[in-house]
């Protein structure tokens, strides 16, 4: 139960920030907005990973670090910039379901390159995203 | 930064980056199983990917945070750190709620954040956009879809 409960507090975190994204984005740049949410959430989380974490960050091999930069450049200027352009243009309503369905994306990948493989409730959990995004993509 | 006025051509734009954003949080997702798979704790990997976006972001846009610097209202800055604030709350009680209960179960309730925004976005951004049942509909497929993705997966 608890798990649920801060599983769900996580969802509402994500949520209520995409609406502050949407209000600050019609004053502010969406690079300038990208930078300011990172500064914000890159103080908090570090803070919290040297306090959980101190032992395995000073442990960190040199290679984990040339796999950070290779995450970081695809998760910041291009996923969260992607992110408040979207909110920024599209309205948090819309961008917000279509940015929620990267799972399916998670997956195409892990079974064309990593060779996982598909089942039944992937089949129709892809074509219920599939058509949730048409539903949303066909408006004008 | 590009300014886009028609209104066709900016929902366009709109969708084109929220998918290109979906497919670079997908393919992060990946390379993520992988750092933490062989590397480092999540919230370690995400604080030290973050810190690194950072400065990649500050590196390449600092002409657009000049110009905003100068001429933004204040209300915007504050929105923007709140909406920093509260996405670090998300980070924070996905890691929290991992640690109470398995990811077949945590994912598909952290994914239900879109429904959070456009609830939210009903009551409190009416004058800024409407959110049509066609778009509430349609959250809902993408939000059970993604449910059963990552049931699917485990």
């Amino acid at each position: 139960m608890l798990g649920v409960l801060l599983g769900l507090s996580a969802a509402l975190g994500f949520g209520i920030a995409a609406v502050f994204a949407r209000v600050g984005l019609q004053d502010i740049k969406a690079t300038t907005g990208t930078l300011v949410s990172l500064v914000v959430g890159t103080i908090i989380t570090m803070a919290l990973a040297f306090v959980f974490h101190t032992d395995a960050i000073l442990k960190l091999a040199g290679v984990a670090f040339l796999w950070f930069l290779l995450s970081a450049f695809i998760n910041f200027p291009l996923g969260r910039l992607l992110n408040f352009t979207g909110v920024s243009m599209a309205g948090v309503s819309k961008s917000a379901p279509i940015v929620g369905s990267s799972p399916l994306f998670a997956t195409i990948l892990a079974i064309s390159i990593g060779g996982e493989s598909i089942n039944t409730m992937i089949a129709i959990g892809t074509l219920s995203i599939i058509g949730g995004l048409a539903m949303i993509l066909s408006q004008r | 930064m590009i300014t886009v006025q028609d209104p066709k051509t900016r929902l366009m734009i709109g969708y084109a980056a929220s998918l290109g954003s979906a497919v670079a949080y997908g393919t992060v997702a990946v390379i993520g199983r992988k750092i933490v798979g062989d590397y480092a704790p999540p919230l370690v990997a995400t604080a030290f990917s973050m810190a690194m976006g950072t400065a990649m972001v500050a590196l390449l846009f600092v002409g657009d945070v000049r110009s905003d610097i100068g001429s933004a209202p204040r209300r915007g800055w504050i929105m923007l750190v709140l909406a920093g604030l509260a996405a670090a709350w998300g980070v924070s009680f996905w890691y929290l709620a991992l640690d109470e209960a398995p990811v077949v179960l945590v994912a598909p309730l952290v994914g239900v954040s879109p429904l959070v925004s456009i609830v939210l976005a009903h009551f409190f951004l009416q004058r800024l956009e409407k959110v049509t049942k066609r778009t509430a509909l349609g959250a809902l497929l993408v939000v059970g879809g993604v449910a059963l993705v990552t049931l699917g997966n485990q």
